[in-house]
């Protein structure tokens, strides 16, 4: 068992540091997201207060059985409603900590405050681990996430722990080294994506989109038995049965002592059968049974309010938004919700409910989102998985095949993930089963000598080495006709490739044409000749897939900062649920939270510039095209874009997030060294690529002080030559556009 | 909130000033009473003492009074009507015309650069010469109204819109594109809610040239609406009755323009 929980005092902590470790370890382990969000004074004063006679009865739920305690709490709160704050109260709270350390907790993280007399407290009564921010506050929290990492896996290292998985595959955590996360994603693919990793309490979604593997994997990082309650439909008098055996189960459970007893976990897949617009009986069969179960579940769950972490999974079939948002799935979900409340001593009624009864801003509910809106990437990895695992079963009988990895090409993939229909299957328990059929058939074909066998599509280091490029420009010329109506050469020749994750910066003067190169990418303009391609196809039009910065405010006016970011997942037809999460951490790693209703005119430069980073960013490109992104700002501007640019970057880099690859244009020499992994030295008009350099500087090098460094001062001096002999290769009488 | 304050008093002043000028020069310009030879008033039949002459420049009660008779009297309201109707039809057949042609050429610049010389030359030609024409084509009667009407406005509506599409930065079109947007689709998600305000705006202008042409073509050739009203008042010497039809035009005219502020105002929060 290991749930964690930081306990900090929020105002020695900024939250651009805190927030940075808590989505870590979100991540990383199973925390209790939910109470974190609950107590966090400064977006939820107002219920805070209201609750606040409350506050004695959750921290105890929220301690125990935590090794590690975070909560954002303002320890100088009032602890009464009508008292003054006084840090004097925070004892009350430490106190209450410091006897729940004797039963286990194990450790706790205090940030910043070391200083004050509530700091020395802690200090001296829980000596275990102290961290102090006062030194480092920007990167000191690493530390923090490093220890509670290396506490997980010894933690986890005693477990010896397998889940097996009846389908498709068996996942087999066979040790706690590494990247768990990697491992997972590695063995059960398709089943979990980023979207879906921070870990809710309840999981809502079509059948079959993962999450009883998801269940499963949380089961085993928090060590519970893990108990499948998968009553479907069937007779009334079959499904009795069944309860009856669960009933006799939970009984058990019962028996044992409240602290000592296992984690139990509960999956309830009850609604199999359930369809929309179903009435009367028929509804009743689909429902009962699950009712039933939520009587049992609450009757036993009181009174055992601090130690029953419980997860519920709940699914209905086939992949429909409507079903979920009917009004039976909907009271099902209140009485699930209800259930949990009651169980973790945090009643619903203090969760805040919108018209519809939902509960508002709830963090405990997650919907998985269809295979369909997984999009391509994703079912590129479902085909990719399937084959890996037919490869032991049908390599043998293919003739031909000689033990290689067998791995289908980017053009035979694609060939498939288009023949499938993917929306007639919400869910992969009936599409493995079609792509199974279909690889077989495709390979057989194959090997027929009905399509031919290359060395490249099975040679899977060949292919891994075309992929690593993202963009690449062969041999591109571009001609364009002038205002004058005679056509000018503006790229006379370019020729290179974009590596996967790194940042290329094209320097060069004004009006040199590098803008061009980046419309090129965009698909906004196509070269006279030559080919310009994205991942080993020749770009035809925009594409969602790579972004693009625009030098100018290009915010529409006319939309508020959230219906500007809104701009591309509505253009997909993607529903605000799937987005708008992800808009809202953007927003807030961009500072800008709260700005949501305003419109562009009303925003500062950098806001705006900021606005249109995270509007390209939602859409999830794969590629970023800047345009001189921070032309048009101040200097001290400027500068902070750029940290938050490498800050952006940084995160995505620790998170492991999908990299993202991006092309910055600009003519300021000491951005370019400072954003840019790579710098190509662009000659003006016609555009020639030119000296390349690398920077030697890592993510973390990139900071302020970066600026004043010899070693910086150094490579700008290199550069501005070499940008100064481009120049004057070219003739000095050549006429210059105005 | 002071400026405003005092701007709202120096509208209001200026209207006193000219509501002062009106009586004064009313005042001046009163012919006088018929007299006797022994200098005592003669009396019409109903006992009121009879006029020197006509009264050119009537006082505003007089005005107000010509109104409340053709309101009460002579069915102006229904004239108002018809000419409401007429300006209606003939908007409707020009401005929805007008909207699509502008857009496509504020789109395609191969279209504009053909077409805008031949509408600037239409543009050019006073549309109330083409009356006389209009006349022998259509009679009189609406087709040849809502013809004039669509003549004096039509060309003028296409080219702003075509001028106002053509000037949206390109940069929102390569962003739209960029995000995702099918090309198809820019129209509705960046042409239309970009141009509104201005769309809104040319159409204040049009609404105001209507009205000229209206007026114009009912004084020249129909029997009823407010234009006609005021060209028979001037036929039988009733000053007061016309200058009530200038007053009404002018007051319709404000709120047509006032609707259509509020509509833009209530479209376009942005803008404000």
């Amino acid at each position: 068992m290991l749930n964690i929980c930081l306990l900090t005092v929020e105002d020695d902590l900024p939250e651009t540091i805190y927030w940075p470790i808590f989505r870590e370890l979100t991540e990383w382990v199973f925390v209790r997201k939910g109470f974190v969000r609950l107590f966090e004074p400064a977006a939820d004063s107002e219920r805070w207060s209201k609750n606040l006679s409350d506050w004695r009865r959750v921290l105890p739920v929220l301690i125990a059985g935590n090794e590690l305690v975070f909560c954002t709490v303002d320890l100088r709160i009032p602890l009464d409603p009508g008292t003054e704050p006084d840090p004097q109260h925070g004892l009350t709270i430490v106190n209450e900590i410091k006897a729940r350390h004797n039963e286990g907790v194990r450790c706790c993280i205090l940030t910043g405050a070391a200083s004050t007399d509530l700091g020395q407290l802690f200090a001296s009564s829980m000596p275990e681990v102290l961290f102090d921010f006062k030194g480092d506050a920007q990167h000191g929290y690493r530390n923090i996430v490093n220890y509670i990492k290396s506490q997980a896996l010894s933690l986890m290292a005693t477990l010896n722990f397998q889940v097996a998985n009846s389908r498709p595959q068996t996942l087999v955590l066979e040790e706690a080294s590494g990247s768990l996360r990697d491992q997972y994603l590695s063995k059960a693919p398709y089943y979990v994506d980023e979207a879906t990793w921070h870990i809710p309490t309840l999981l809502l979604g079509a059948r079959g989109l993962g999450q009883r593997a998801l269940l499963e994997f949380i089961a085993y990082l928090a060590g519970a038995e893990l108990v499948v309650v998968d009553l479907g439909t069937g007779s009334n008098r079959d499904l009795f049965r069944r309860l009856t055996k669960l009933d006799a189960r939970i009984d058990t459970w019962l028996e044992q002592p409240a602290d000592s007893g296992p984690r139990q976990l509960i999956y309830l897949a009850g609604l199999d059968e359930y369809q929309p617009g179903m009435t009367g009986e028929e509804s009743e069969n689909c429902l009962w049974p699950v009712r039933a179960i939520l009587k049992k579940i609450r009757l036993f769950g009181s009174g055992q309010a601090s130690s029953f972490p419980i997860s519920l999974v709940f699914s209905t079939s086939g992949d429909s938004p409507l079903r979920i948002a009917s009004k039976d799935t909907r009271l099902l979900i209140r009485d699930i919700e209800e259930c949990i409340g009651d169980m973790t001593g945090y009643p619903l009624r203090y969760l805040g409910m919108d018209e519809n009864g939902w509960p508002l801003g709830h963090p405990r509910i997650l919907r998985l989102p269809s295979l369909q809106e997984r999009g391509r990437e994703f079912r590129f990895l479902v085909i990719d998985s399937r084959l890996r695992h037919l490869q032991g079963r049908l390599g043998k009988s293919l003739p031909g095949y000689k033990g290689q990895e067998l791995t289908l090409a980017r053009d035979v993939a694609d060939l498939l993930a288009d023949k499938i229909n993917w929306a007639d299957y919400g869910n992969l328990s009936g599409l493995t089963d079609a792509l199974d059929a279909a690889f077989e058939n495709f390979l057989n074909h194959r090997a027929a000598g009905q399509f031919q066998i290359t060395p490249f599509h099975l040679d899977a280091r060949l292919q891994a080495q075309f992929r690593k490029f993202v963009l690449n420009m062969d041999e591109v010329h571009l001609k364009l006709p002038q205002a004058d109506g005679k056509l000018r050469t503006i790229i006379e020749r370019a020729d290179f490739n974009v590596v996967e994750g790194e940042t290329l910066v094209i320097l060069g003067p004004s009006g040199c044409g590098k803008s061009t190169l980046l419309r090129l990418f965009a698909g906004l303009l196509f070269p006279s000749s030559g080919t310009v391609s994205y991942r080993q196809s020749s770009i035809t039009g925009p594409s969602e897939k790579i972004g693009f910065v625009f030098q100018s405010y290009s915010l529409f006016p006319w939309l508020t900062v959230s219906q500007n970011i809104a701009f591309g997942p509505r253009n997909k037809g993607v529903r605000p649920e799937v987005y708008w999460p992800r808009a809202e951490q953007l927003l807030e790693v961009a500072r800008l939270t709260g700005l949501q209703d305003q419109y562009p005119s009303r925003l500062s430069g950098g806001e705006q510039q900021r606005v249109a980073i995270v509007r390209t960013l939602v859409n999830d490109p794969d590629v970023l095209l800047m345009d001189e992104p921070f032309g048009a700002l101040d200097l001290q501007t400027r500068w902070q874009m750029q940290d938050f640019l490498i800050e952006t970057r940084r995160l995505i880099e620790d998170r492991k997030l999908s990299r993202k690859t991006i092309v910055f244009v600009t003519h300021d020499i000491d951005e370019a060294s400072y954003v840019g992994d790579r710098i190509f030295i662009a000659s003006p008009r016609p555009l020639e690529l030119g000296a390349q350099f690398r920077v030697p500087f890592s993510l973390a090098d990139r900071k302020d002080s970066l600026r004043r460094d010899s070693a910086f001062a150094g490579l700008i001096n290199q550069v501005r030559e070499a940008l100064l002999d481009a120049a004057s290769r070219r003739n000095p009488n050549e006429e210059r556009a105005p | 909130m002071t400026t405003n304050l005092k701007s709202t008093g120096s509208v209001v002043a200026v209207f006193v000033l000219l509501f002062a000028v009106w009586i004064a020069g009313a005042y001046w310009s009163h012919p006088g009473y018929q007299t006797h030879p022994d200098g005592t008033l003669s009396l019409d039949d109903d006992g009121l003492p009879k006029l020197a002459g006509p009264i050119l420049f009537p006082s505003p009660a007089a005005v107000l009074q010509d109104l409340y008779r053709l309101l009460v009297r002579q069915s102006f309201l229904k004239d108002i009507g018809i000419s409401l109707m007429r300006i209606g039809a003939g908007l409707l057949s020009s401005v929805v015309p007008a909207f699509i042609l502008g857009i496509w050429l504020g789109i395609n610049a191969f279209s504009r650069s053909a077409i805008t010389p031949l509408f600037a030359f239409i543009q050019y030609i006073p549309p109330v010469a083409f009356v006389p024409v209009l006349i022998l084509w259509f009679g009189i009667g609406l087709p040849q109204q809502v013809a004039l009407l669509f003549i004096g406005t039509f060309f003028y509506l296409t080219l702003m819109i075509a001028d106002t599409v053509a000037n949206i930065p390109s940069a929102y079109r390569d962003a739209a594109l960029t995000l995702g947007a099918k090309p198809h689709l820019l129209i509705w998600r960046v042409i239309l809610p970009f141009g509104l305000p201005e769309f809104i705006q040319h159409l204040r202008v049009i609404v105001g040239i209507a009205w000229t042409y209206l007026t114009v073509v009912e004084m020249v050739s129909a029997e009823t609406g407010i234009g006609s009203v005021i060209i028979n008042s001037q036929r039988y010497l009733q000053t007061g009755r016309a200058m009530a039809g200038l007053f009404t035009i002018g007051v319709l005219g404000v709120l047509c323009d006032l609707a259509l502020r509020g509509t833009s105002r209530l479209l376009c929060r942005w803008k404000y």
